[in-house]
């Protein structure tokens, strides 16, 4: 196989190099132990001038990054002063795209791209997303095209896996960084996530095990990092037809896509230009982070595709960029390009230290977000009956003295406040731990919302000081949409973990619902952890059981 | 028209929130439409969940150019599921996966080239790969876990064989069932 690959190789750069096109063949690495398991193809592309140089003209433009006009008032930046780049452009740094497939032959990205361990599986390249999220990290500066990149001297590896089967191979091939194809990949951006589902997604074990492998082992021992949107799913057409749903909550919030429970990933939120939630950015307890993604009526300046089919209109005179790319896919590589300046400001950082560093640093929007109520007397949200039940919190300070909220995690990425304190960082947090604790008492859940089922397990002995809490519940309820989770820590810090009338309008049978908080991070982990469970509507449908939980405290 | 528009939103702003009382109704399950004629196929466990391997459903990727070609001169689809196309039967010469229906949330899923075995232990990978005919790609040995190529038209079979396996604790196919997408 081996040699059949190299001949390949040899035939694809032969036969390209007439027509002045390379194409590097980088299929024979061996991925698991030794094993012929090569699922990626070759990349394809056209060598593209690199000799410009110059001011970007659409730099000015991106506001993300820095918006000169009204500064903290509208189209509220990230704080990157291009003073910064001065010190740290993300050099030395890789980033992996787990995305659509990459156009390849854009002259902004092109030299930034590693043509050489790039996948590209399947021979079916989709276009348009890749691209522009690629670009947010790292398209070129200074060489008068376009804008420039967060980090824009990092370097992009590419991998169409949304392209094709999900197949644990395919998602192995792209997450782990024990291949020689990835082992120098830094950071992780997955701009990815699932479309609204009325029925429970499983919690997939595998890829939870392919990043925890990749922050234990990657960047030779320090952990590599992945960032994940949180989801697109506030807003659907299939929670705008009842009243029983609420323009307030969201209709899928980000714990209902099950990746974003994996303790490993850092996920991220979408503002829009006034610094607010963007209206379709999923929100929840697992939310680390806010970072702009554009929409309601302003969208994010990237590159677009040339060479590959993509749905967004180019910005007049300006071919291969785009003013309309939105999303938390959006707020996503923005914030792995600040990770990227971050890692090479303090290269001995573990993956932990930057989201310390980048929970510590970031700056609290949308100051006065209200909470969200249930009558409960009329079931209705936030009408004005007398007794309600909260069922979205504002922004909570926890025992940590840190302020979370789950539109905004713990808020919006600071580039500047992050390398700066990253720069001062000398002592690496203690190695994470984890510890479970199990709760198998069977308990009715009243069709009732004043009457919620509480139960409490103790903290789990072995872990201090709390970074994320992962709790599974076993369920069986008529109509999974009513509940809602709640979990208070011994320090008194409530976390709504789900929240209700949302999409999920079916029954569950001892279903093990998985879901994260990162709420109560930094507090002390001992003592009573009470949870909640709310039936927010009373109806024909009647109880449900909580047959068994368990709580695992990640942390040190 | 535009000032009409303007009188008829002023009127409803000045409407209170509490005068839209809450009407109670929620919405009902939403599900992939399976003729009764076509439900029929062997049970399968899939870790919690329950499918029927459907004896006469295919389903076909339109990423092929052969297999697009094919479905588009078919006039058999009853549902698309990202880039397949799932015919009420199959078409000839065309290369078509299993369909499975899942008995719980009442949708399709369609089986992949992949299958995945939970083992008692995980240094019999490769004699099990041997023996069943398979090529093993992915272990996860923290989950004692193994993954192997096989071609999908041969999982329903190769499932009962291995589930009769003293080395298998759990047999689970790779399904397309919820697929993650761009954000």
């Amino acid at each position: 196989m081996q040699k059949i690959a190299t001949l390949s190789c040899l035939l694809i750069l032969s036969a390209c190099s007439e027509s002045e096109e390379e194409s590097i063949f980088s299929g024979s690495s061996p991925l698991n132990n030794g094993r012929d398991t090569e699922v990626c193809n070759a990349i394809s592309y056209a060598k593209q001038k690199n000799n410009t140089s110059g001011k970007d003209p659409l730099l000015a433009y991106q506001w993300h990054i820095l918006n000169n006009s009204s500064p903290g008032l509208i189209k509220q930046d990230v704080n990157l002063q291009y003073s910064l780049w001065n010190e740290v452009t993300g050099s030395g740094i890789k980033v992996a795209v787990i995305d659509s497939s990459i156009d390849y032959n854009h002259p902004d990205l092109q030299s930034n791209l590693d043509l050489v361990n790039s996948c590209q599986f399947g021979t079916s390249p989709s276009g348009g997303h890749a691209t522009s999220a690629a670009g947010l990290i790292s398209s070129v500066k200074d060489n008068a095209l376009g804008g420039s990149g967060v980090a824009p001297d990092s370097q992009i590896q590419g991998f169409n896996t949304l392209d094709v089967d999900p197949t644990v191979l395919n998602w192995e091939t792209s997450l782990s960084t024990a291949s020689s194809r990835n082992r120098d990949i830094d950071v992780f951006n997955m701009s990815l996530g699932y479309p609204v589902s009325t029925t429970p997604i499983p919690f997939d074990s595998n890829i939870e095990s392919f990043i925890k492998q990749g922050t234990e082992s990657g960047r030779g021992g320090l952990g590599a990092l992945y960032f994940k949107a949180a989801g697109n799913n506030f807003d659907d057409a299939r929670c705008s037809m009842y009243q029983y749903h609420s323009d307030f909550l969201p209709c899928q919030s980000s714990v209902l896509d099950p990746d974003n429970n994996i303790p490993y990933l850092m996920v991220v939120s979408a503002l829009n230009a006034e610094g607010t939630r963007a209206s379709y950015s999923s929100t929840g307890s697992n939310i680390l982070f806010s970072a702009p993604g554009g929409g309601d009526g302003v969208g994010i300046i990237t590159t677009n595709d040339i060479n590959l089919a993509t749905d967004m209109d180019d910005i007049e005179g300006y071919e291969g960029y785009t003013d309309e790319f939105t999303g938390t896919s959006a707020a996503t590589p923005i914030t792995s390009g600040i990770s990227a300046l971050i890692l090479q400001a303090n290269p001995n950082l573990g993956w932990r230290d930057v989201r310390d560093i980048m929970i510590r640093t970031a700056d609290q929007v949308d100051a006065s977000a209200p909470a969200v109520v249930i009558g409960n007397t009329d079931n209705a949200v936030n009408s004005s009956t007398a007794s309600t039940t909260t069922v979205k919190l504002d922004w909570q300070d926890n025992a940590a003295g840190l302020s979370y909220h789950n539109d905004y995690g713990f808020g919006r990425i600071n580039a500047v406040n992050a390398v700066e304190r990253a720069k001062g960082y000398t002592t690496n947090l203690p190695a994470l731990v984890s510890a479970t604790s199990k709760n198998s008492s069977a308990e009715t859940i009243a069709d009732d919302i004043s009457v919620p089922l509480s139960s409490r397990l103790s903290a789990p002995a072995g872990v201090t000081t709390v970074e994320s809490v992962q709790i599974k519940l076993t369920l069986s309820h008529p109509y999974i949409s009513d509940l809602m989770v709640k979990l208070t820590s011994p320090s008194g810090t409530e976390s709504i973990l789900l929240t209700p009338r949302n999409a999920l309008n079916t029954e569950i049978q001892n279903y093990e619902l998985t879901l994260l908080s990162q709420a109560f991070y930094g507090e002390n982990a001992a003592g009573s952890w009470q949870l909640q469970i709310y039936d927010t509507h009373s109806d024909t449908y009647g109880t449900g059981t909580l047959h068994r939980w368990s709580m695992t405290v990640y942390g040190h | 028209m535009r000032i009409l528009t303007l009188v008829l939103s002023g009127l409803l702003s000045l409407v209170p929130l509490t005068a839209c009382a809450f009407d109670g109704k929620k919405p009902t399950v939403a599900q992939d439409p399976l003729p009764s004629h076509l439900k029929a196929g062997k049970q399968i466990r899939i870790e919690n969940s329950h499918y029927l391997v459907l004896d006469q459903v295919k389903a076909y990727n339109t990423d092929n150019k052969e297999n697009q070609r094919a479905v588009q001169s078919s006039n058999a689809e009853i549902a698309r599921k990202g880039s397949y196309s799932i015919q009420s039967k199959a078409i000839p010469n065309a290369n078509g996966r299993p369909v499975v229906w899942n008995q719980t949330t009442q949708r399709y899923a369609i089986l992949l080239d992949e299958l995945g075995l939970v083992l008692t232990d995980n240094s019999t990978a490769e004699a099990i790969a041997q023996q069943y005919g398979m090529a093993l790609t992915v272990q996860i040995e923290r989950l004692n876990r193994a993954y192997f190529k096989v071609d999908a038209n041969l999982i329903p079979d190769l499932m009962r064989q291995l589930q009769q396996d003293i080395r298998v604790k759990a047999v689970m196919p790779s399904l397309l069932e919820n697929s993650r997408q761009p954000m």
